[in-house]
Formats: C-alpha cells, structure tokens, sequence
C-alpha cells in the first residue's frame, strides 16, 4: 500500500493514541512522523500476521517507548497545562465540569498500574479487540482478558478514591 | 454497575484527540521528505523491485550480447563467484554506473515529482530502468534475485564508487583470501585488500571483511551478502573521504629492498600461535628451495614501508608475546646461526623488516595491516614447517 493512503488512512488513529500516552501535541506529532517512517521501512517485511491498523500502532508503541526511554521517564496520562479537550460546544457550566471531570479520569488512570494503563488505553480508548491489543502488547489473549478485568477494578477503586463520580456529574469534596 | 460499562461514558469522551488539518498536512510533508531522502540514497524503493527486475531480465535477454572475456557464473566455483562480485565491487570508479545514476538524480530533479503516482511515472522512465539494468548486468548473474534486490535497495553493491566520485582516487583490489566455515559450507568470509591510489602515485592500503553466503535452494548463486561486524567497512569510507590525511608524512615511504641488498641461500622462520588463551604452539621451520623462498619474498617487493617510529615499536615489542606472529629469518644454510634479515609478520596484519636478527621491534613497519598477506605467507611457511 502507498504511503500517503496509508497515512490518510491511519495517521489520526497513530496520533490519538500517541497523544493519550506523551499528551504533548508536538511531540505526538513528530512520533507519529517517526511511526509512518518506521512503517514505510519495515514495509515489505510486513507479512499482515494482523491488521495494518494493528501492526501501526505495535510500531507507534515501540516508537513511543524509545522516546520515553530516552527522556527517562515514562509518563501517560498527565493532565498538564498543555492538555485541551474539544469543549467548544458546551455551555461554560457544562465545560467546566467536563473538563474537571476527564482531568480527574487521566490523573487517575495515571495512578494505575503501567500495564494497566496500556491494557485500558488500547481496549477502551483505541477499540483494539482482545487479538489486536495481544500482538501490540506481546501478551496472550488470556492475559489481556485478566489485565483488562484487574485494570477495571483498579480504576473504579481509585477513581471513587479520588472523588469522581462517572455518570457525569462531579462530586464535590 | 459493571466496572465494565461505568466508565464507558468518559471513555469515549477521550477518544475525542484534537489535531488539526495543518499539523496533519506538516507531518506527512516532513514524512515525505525523509521518504524521498531515503529513496535518493537507497536508488530505489524495495516494493517495486520484481517488476523492475522482471524488465531488467527482459532487456538482458533481448539485448545484451555477453563479451568474449565474460564467462557464464553456472561454470564458475563459489570462490571465482565472489572474485567475480570483488573484482567489480572494489575496482573504480565505476564510471558507467556513475553516469547512469546522474542521469536518474537529474532526471528526478528536472521532473520533481509531488506525489506518489507522479514519482511511480518517474520509475517508468528510460534513465530508471537503464540504471537498474546495469545493476543486473553486473550483478545479476552471481546473486540472486532477492538478494540482487536487496544489495541495490541496501546499497551493498558499489557502495564506495558513489564516495570515488568527483575525487582523483582510484580504487584497486589488491588481494583476496577466501576463508570458507568450516561447520557451514555455504558460508565464506574473505579478507579483502584493497588500496586507493591518487593521480600523484600516493597509495594507501585498507583490508575489509566481508561474508557472503550462497543460497541452498539456487546453488552457484549468493543468496547473502553482508559486511562484516568491525569488517572495516566505515573505516574504509573515512580513508577516502580524507585520503590526504591518510597520505600526509609519505615522503618517507618506500619499498622493501632487502632482496638486492644481501646475499642468502635459506629462508627460516619461527611461528608463535595461541591455540587457547593459556596454551601456545612454537613451530619453526627452514628451505633452501630457491623457488619457494622467492615465491613468499616476492609478496613484500611492492609493500609501502617506513622507518618505525619509537612508538610503534614500543607498540610491537609489547604485542610480540602476545599475539600469534611468524618471524622470517634469511639466512645461509652453512651458517645458519647468522641471520641477514628479520621480516616479523603480526596476526594483526603489520608487517616489520629489519637487518639483522631483530626480534621484530626495529627497523621499518608496513604503513598498512595487510591481513591478507599475513594468512597467504602462514600458509606457504605451513608447508615446510617441521612441527
């Protein structure tokens, strides 16, 4: 496949999913350059043991953990100053309490596990069946079953810890 | 509710990722520019290559009418195969190919193509595929197809020409020694000598290591062709790329003269080889077979040397005990306990002349390890060796 319908085609999806782990616009675009690079090299070595989707962001994954080998520090879900959420088109009220509401879902996400976090980040967010989030991860379809079933668990716990309420409406403290 | 479902809500809220249609656009302009770079250093991108060398096969057939010196590689031993490839590797410029591959940077410059379909029309045109096809003709024969495909795409096939280009060096092969694996007969590992030389006569030399392996399923034909870990391969490309810093101080560099100098009917020498890291084997033997001792002296007549700085024989003398070494003593066969001349030949590929019985420490020093020539003299020393 060509590289610029791959890249039309798959680029948003590579990007959100990078975004979600460095949460750096940037930097989230220049990983996801260093993916399709990496992709068009590795190309014909691509021999479709999944979906080109699939196989994406394996490859954004291990271009995302170099980076943050290389900055030390591995780091998802940091709700920073950075960080902005498509609320235009809500009312002041409604924004704000959207956008403290998904503040408090990342920094708890953040406080979980890292292999939780991954397991949720791809299944939830990135719809990655159990077989897609297996070959990204390089874990068994069983392991993504139980990780998934523990990380759940773990996010209600500490999310209700940190005083959300997920129905969308905020509890106050 | 089911932890399942309770945060599906939010969930969802975080697949919504802002990116805009500009930073969109950026990215895949930056990605294309690395692309097109490395298609530019790559000569051609790997994915279109059957085609190519189905065309290329196509116009050999039709075309191509084999010169009377040109011998088919389906005659030719594992070893003439990969002569054959060295010959061509590492004797240029390349001129032809040099040309050919101008042509195709400029016809791409001229053309600028600004999409995918417009560079694929470009690898359509004659200044393509008469690049490519000279590929196959000098190659073609003694790889195979994936592997030709990959030494063109990888730039493993006239990967220093490019570097000779605009220069006044000239590359030659000097010498070859094919070593094949013992336990894997596919798999063989030359030491290659090669030296470059510039329009003033100035000469350097550089030994490389290479491995080729010879495919199973079409014998005859190399289906590997890698350069070696530490083969010398980036070394080689700094000595051209800076060939005056490597020539500079040459006006004391000579050739051995040893041979008109003295007078000696007998050829000695004493080897020192390591069998494991504790135990070593001496071995030591004499000739006074004129026509061996010439045919192992004549490999050091043209052999660029200089007179050894402190250094390098501090160097030496510490290496001695330890590393294997043969020490070449010329002697005369009625008085064998006077030695002429002492020729020390390190496993490292240095070389050391010296009047006299030197243990290898004094005198002159090769400018160059010579790899190649420390096997090829082991071997013909071997022959005559007592022990």
């Amino acid at each position: 496949m060509e590289m610029e319908k791959l890249y039309r085609m798959h680029s948003d999806r590579v990007y959100s999913y990078i975004y979600l782990l460095v949460r750096h616009r940037e930097c989230a675009e220049d990983l996801t350059q260093e993916t399709f690079y990496k992709a068009y090299k590795g190309l014909e070595a691509f021999n479709k043991q999944a979906s080109t989707a699939t196989w994406l962001l394996k490859i954004a994954r291990n271009v995302t953990y170099d980076y943050f080998r290389r900055k030390r520090v591995i780091k998802f879900f940091s709700f920073d100053k950075g960080h902005d959420l498509e609320t235009n088109a809500l009312s002041p009220e409604s924004r704000y309490e959207q956008k403290e509401q998904l503040a408090r879902m990342f920094a708890t996400l953040s406080k979980l596990k890292k292999d939780y976090q991954e397991v949720l980040l791809l299944r939830k967010i990135q719809e990655c069946s159990i077989q897609e989030t297996a070959f990204i991860l390089g874990w068994t379809e069983a392991k993504v079953k139980m990780k998934m079933t523990r990380a759940l668990e773990a996010l209600k716990k500490e999310f209700h810890k940190e005083g959300g309420h997920p129905n969308g409406t905020i509890k106050r403290i | 509710m089911e932890p399942s479902k309770e945060f599906d809500e939010l969930f969802e809220e975080m697949k919504e990722v802002e990116r805009s249609e500009e930073a969109k656009r950026n990215t895949w302009l930056a990605l294309k520019g690395r692309i097109a770079t490395k298609r530019k250093r790559n000569i051609f991108p790997a994915f279109i290559s059957l085609a190519i060398v189905a065309i290329a096969t196509f116009l050999i057939i039709t075309y191509s009418i084999p010169s009377e010196t040109e011998q088919s590689a389906e005659s030719l031993s594992n070893e003439e195969i990969i002569r054959a490839v060295l010959e061509r590797e590492y004797n240029g410029p390349d001129k032809e190919h040099l040309r050919l591959m101008n042509d195709w940077m400029k016809f791409q410059s001229e053309r600028n193509a600004k999409n995918q379909e417009e560079y694929d029309e470009l690898l359509e045109s004659k200044e393509y595929k008469d690049f490519m096809n000279y590929y196959q003709t000098t190659f073609g024969e003694y790889f195979t197809e994936n592997m030709l495909t990959k030494a063109i795409s990888t730039v493993m096939v006239f990967k220093y020409h490019y570097y000779l280009e605009d220069t006044d060096i000239e590359m030659h092969l000097e010498n070859v020694e094919i070593k094949q694996e013992k336990d894997h007969p596919n798999i063989y590992r030359p030491i290659i000598e090669v030296s470059l030389t510039n329009s003033q006569g100035q000469k350097i030399f550089h030994t490389l290591r290479e491995e080729f392996i010879f495919s199973k399923s079409e014998p005859g034909k190399i289906g590997s062709y890698n350069v070696a870990k530490g083969g010398g391969s980036i070394e080689f490309r700094e000595k051209i790329e800076n060939f005056n810093s490597y020539v500079g101080g040459n006006e004391d560099v000579r050739t051995p003269s040893f041979r008109k100098t003295i007078s000696f009917d007998t050829l000695c020498f004493n080897g020192k080889i390591f069998e494991n890291e504790n135990t070593q084997k001496n071995i030591h033997g004499c000739t006074s077979d004129r026509k061996k001792i010439n045919s192992i002296l004549k490999i050091f007549d043209h052999l660029p040397i200089k007179e050894a700085t402190e250094q390098e024989s501090r160097k030496r003398a510490e290496a001695l005990p330890q590393m294997d070494n043969y020490q070449i003593y010329l002697t005369n066969e009625v008085d064998k306990g006077t030695t002429f001349y002492t020729i020390t030949l390190y496993e490292d590929g240095v070389l050391m002349f010296a009047p006299g019985l030197d243990l290898g420490i004094l005198g002159d020093i090769t400018t160059a390890p010579h790899a190649v020539i420390y096997e090829k003299v082991k071997l013909m020393l071997d022959e005559f060796s007592d022990n």
